[in-house]
């Protein structure tokens, strides 16, 4: 629906044209086209994923690192010994133990520690729980994309009028997932839900359509 | 091809996307500047290059508006405004390691849009209505009617207009392009946007005098 104009009647008359165009309102979309944008770039990044020998290389070099740390000549200092530790332990566990340990470190050494811990300490004070919501929302736009890659590549086939209501109905169900996804200012659960539940109808469109085609699907592809 | 089309590569994009002060005919700075004119951030779109998926929230977010605007004033029609404005978005997506920076990124997305609400009006051949030329081209330069300041009406009498004659009317007084640009854009000749621009300038004061005899 179009803003509210932002001129009240009797406004005295633009200057020139130009003026009259630039203070008409703005214009809300009637739908929301981020949950297919956000789709399309989960599939993109999965494209885009490195192959199987490069993820295992790397595994490989983080697997060897505690090793090379501990044959490395000892610490000069108690925080340089406290970074060292932390090279071993999960991203997100720094992440959120950093702030404690680089206080404890700051204690010990009679400093208040180098400025790069500090910075570190401050720029990533990511919560635990937010990082795992967004592994899952990643996750689930990655399934929508690979939902959406193989409706797409079914071929069409002829429906029944029992179907058609059918697939109308999902249509219209995952028009509404979509319009609601749109909003900004949805929270983070209502968020992961909506996409688990934009998912549910994407492979229930998946599964009526490969009744329908009646060709062979292999459906680990989009699991 | 048709979809590569508001695809032109990168130079030619910043060559036809006017720069900030572009918006502002006048150049005084106090005029009303385009919808789009939006600065991102470069460590935004530094993000957004590497594929994260929050930059590109952020930027379909402060873009979503202002692209849907612009296609609903070229197309006068909301499902054609959707389709443009889903398509410039999964654009942005697929290009946007091809903005060099030269120019600001509203301007390259701008051009985007453009290409794309242009692209639904000539697959529909709505973009061959346009008023008759005639040789009497001289420009309207004085002030729109007072009727000009109702919005529901301006929107109205813009809508009457033929597709072609309402896109040069907006981008010419709304986005700052000049005859040149738009020729360019519209696969047409500066003549015909000088003509339509002439032309359509005076209906549109015709239909607005004619909206508000009615409402007094």
């Amino acid at each position: 629906m179009p803003d509210r104009s932002p001129r009240p009647p009797g406004y005295p008359a633009p200057r020139d044209w130009h003026e009259a165009f630039a203070v008409l309102p703005m214009e809300t979309p009637s739908r929301g086209h981020w949950p297919r944008v956000a789709s399309e770039l989960a599939h993109r990044r999965l494209r885009r994923r490195p192959p199987a020998w490069a993820i295992a290389a790397a595994v490989a070099c983080i697997a060897a690192a505690p090793t090379l740390i501990v044959l490395r000549s000892a610490p000069t200092t108690p925080a340089q010994a406290s970074v060292d530790v932390e090279v071993g332990m999960p991203a997100a566990q720094v992440a959120v133990d950093a702030p404690a340990r680089t206080a404890q470190a700051a204690a010990i050494s009679g400093s208040p520690g180098s400025p790069d811990i500090q910075q570190s300490a401050a720029v990533t004070p990511v919560p635990a729980a937010n990082a795992g919501a967004d592994i899952e929302l990643e996750r689930l736009y990655a399934r929508s994309a690979r939902l959406e890659a193989a409706l797409a590549s079914l071929p069409p086939s002829a429906t029944n009028a029992g179907v058609e209501v059918i697939s109308q109905q999902l249509v219209q169900a995952l028009g509404a997932v979509d319009a609601t996804l749109a909003d900004a200012t949805l929270d983070p659960r209502g968020r992961l839900a909506l996409w688990r539940e934009r998912n549910q109808l994407l492979q229930q469109m998946l599964n009526l359509q490969v009744r329908q085609a009646s060709t062979p699907f292999d459906f680990a592809q989009v699991n | 091809m048709s979809a590569d089309t508001s695809l032109l590569a990168p130079a030619s994009c910043l060559a036809l996307a006017p720069a900030v002060a572009a918006a502002d005919p006048r150049g005084d700075g106090a005029g009303p500047r385009s919808g789009f004119a939006i600065e991102v951030p470069d460590a935004l779109l530094a993000r957004a290059r590497d594929g994260e998926v929050a930059a590109f929230e952020q930027l379909y977010r402060w873009f979503e508006r202002p692209v849907f605007t612009l296609a609903l004033r070229l197309c006068g029609d909301r499902e054609e405004a959707n389709e443009a404005l889903q398509e410039t978005m999964l654009k942005l997506l697929r290009r946007v390691g091809e903005y060099r920076g030269s120019g600001p990124f509203w301007g390259w997305l701008r051009q985007i849009a453009i290409n794309e609400a242009l692209l639904r009006l000539r697959r529909g051949r709505r973009l061959e209505e346009a008023l008759p030329l005639d040789c009497d081209e001289f420009e309207d330069g004085a002030a729109p009617p007072p009727a000009a300041a109702d919005a529901a009406l301006l929107q109205r009498a813009l809508l009457a207009l033929p597709a072609a004659t309402r896109s040069v009317l907006w981008l010419y007084h709304a986005e700052g392009y000049t005859h040149e640009e738009i020729a360019e854009l519209m696969q047409r000749t500066p003549s015909f946007s000088k003509s339509q621009l002439a032309r359509g300038t005076r209906r549109l004061r015709a239909l607005l005098q004619v909206e508000e005899t009615s409402h007094a």
